[in-house]
């Protein structure tokens, strides 16, 4: 797989010792040299380049103003380069992959296309990963009452099914909500509120802003301060409930 | 002896600029790039080139006076490394009458200024500008402007570096020269940076009698 690169430097021999280095590997391919922050900022739209060379010291804005200003997705992976050693900490800042000095070192060359492989080869198969999880979640997880069946969920690289069934709690994290099955934690993205929306109402209850259980996997009740509660599941694990969610508790358990 | 200290001053101020990351590194990151993109003979000619100005800067000859032919070999020297590296961005130009050529002057009065008006002129237009030197002399004055181009908006007079240039060169051609001598920054033609010095004409023969 092809790594798009645009090289921004105001000098341009600086520009030709990054261009001809790359030109090393097969996979660099170079869409774009620009001169200025300014060039830059037009170009990248444009191009959508993979990988960013940029030169910190430019005149007009400099490479780090630049990447402070750049929506996160067309700036992942960021190269400075610089004759100074004292702005690895502001790149450090913008996340930068990597900070190479001037004259460029080609043992450092090396090692930074290596890193910035890697980390493309991670963006690329999270981006897979959400495209297939997508598929799957879509054509596979509810049934024709808009109740989801399975969640697919992701172990490594592999990807299996937890049956709702299966499923003991639920915990919102967020953008994210973790299902607790016999003792593990899978993350689905889908915020708490939104799943809730999709599981039988008869199977599952909220005690919590950030807690959903399996009604079948309750084993007991006990009333604690507050008008609060503590629920304890088959397995021991004990939760607590909220006053707020305690008469819908009380109802389903009737 | 007080003049000694201050062209050992400017010879310190010189070579601290030379040895900046700003100019040194950014200078062996154009040669390595010549020599992996294999262009050896420019590669080899920018090494003797930063060599000949680093060891001029290094040289402790006894004079601290030389002529202006001298002190503008040496300037050039640097300016055609900075050319290398801006590309068509820095434009110089130079206008030196031949009785400006032969006077005295002190030892790295030029270089520094030089430098200012491409660190803090040329090097922050995003189009590239021109330095131009002219010397003259008047009425029994020698006269130098070095005058730059600047980004719009941006005036370097209060940089640091600019700043710290300058009270060095004056104080050393005040010690020199008293009060016939001076230095003094304007903006006003064409919106230029413009940096004039002033001092008594002297020769190599004149001093010797």
């Amino acid at each position: 797989m092809n790594i798009r690169v645009l090289v921004v430097d105001d000098e341009p021999l600086a520009r030709v010792g990054i261009t001809t280095r790359l030109s090393a590997y097969s996979d660099m391919l170079v869409v774009g040299e620009c001169s200025t922050g300014e060039e830059a900022r037009a170009k990248i739209p444009q191009v959508s380049p993979d990988l960013i060379f940029v030169d910190v010291e430019m005149p007009g804005i400099s490479g780090l103003d630049l990447l402070r200003e750049l929506p996160r997705e067309q700036a992942r992976c960021i190269v400075f380069l610089t004759a100074h050693e004292e702005y690895a900490v502001d790149a450090f800042n913008v996340e930068a992959l990597d900070y190479l000095l001037k004259p460029i070192d080609d043992e450092r060359f090396a090692a930074c296309i290596e890193r910035a492989r890697r980390m493309l080869a991670l963006h690329r198969q999270e981006a897979n990963f959400e495209r297939l999880y997508g598929l799957l979640a879509f054509a596979d997880k509810e049934d024709n009452r808009g109740v989801i069946k399975r969640f697919p969920v992701r172990r490594g690289n592999e990807f299996t099914f937890v049956q709702v069934g299966d499923v003991d709690w639920i915990e919102g994290l967020g953008d994210y909500a973790g299902l607790h099955v016999g003792g593990r934690t899978h993350l689905v993205r889908e915020p708490l509120t939104s799943l809730e929306a999709r599981l039988d109402p008869a199977q599952f209850v909220r005690i919590h802003r950030s807690t959903i259980v399996q009604v079948e996997h309750i084993a007991r009740i006990d009333p604690s301060a507050n008008r609060d509660a503590v629920l304890t599941l088959r397995d021991g694990k004990t939760l607590r409930v909220s006053r707020t969610y305690r008469s819908r508790l009380d109802e389903l358990l009737r | 002896m007080a003049s000694e200290a201050t062209a050992r001053e400017a010879q310190l101020q010189a070579l601290r600029y030379q040895l900046q990351p700003h100019f040194l590194f950014n200078t062996l990151n154009a040669i390595s790039s010549l020599v992996v993109s294999k262009q050896p003979e420019r590669a080899t000619e920018m090494i003797a080139k930063l060599a000949a100005l680093l060891r001029n800067t290094l040289s402790f000859p006894e004079a601290h006076l030389v002529t202006f032919r001298e002190e503008l070999a040496v300037t050039e020297e640097y300016l055609s490394i900075e050319q290398v590296r801006f590309g068509p961005r820095l434009a110089v130009s130079l206008s030196v009458s031949p009785e400006a050529s032969e006077a005295q002057v002190p030892r790295f009065l030029l270089q520094p200024i030089v430098e200012n008006s491409i660190r803090h002129g040329i090097a922050r237009c995003p189009n590239g500008g021109e330095v131009s030197i002219t010397a003259s002399v008047i009425e029994g004055k020698l006269r130098i402007d070095i005058a730059n181009d600047h980004a719009e908006g941006l005036m370097h007079s209060g940089d640091e570096g600019n700043g710290l240039g300058l009270a060095n060169t004056r104080t050393r051609l005040e010690k020199l020269y008293g009060e016939q001598g001076s230095v003094t920054v304007s903006t006003a033609q064409n919106n230029r940076f413009l940096v004039s010095i002033q001092f008594p004409l002297t020769t190599a023969s004149s001093i010797v009698s």
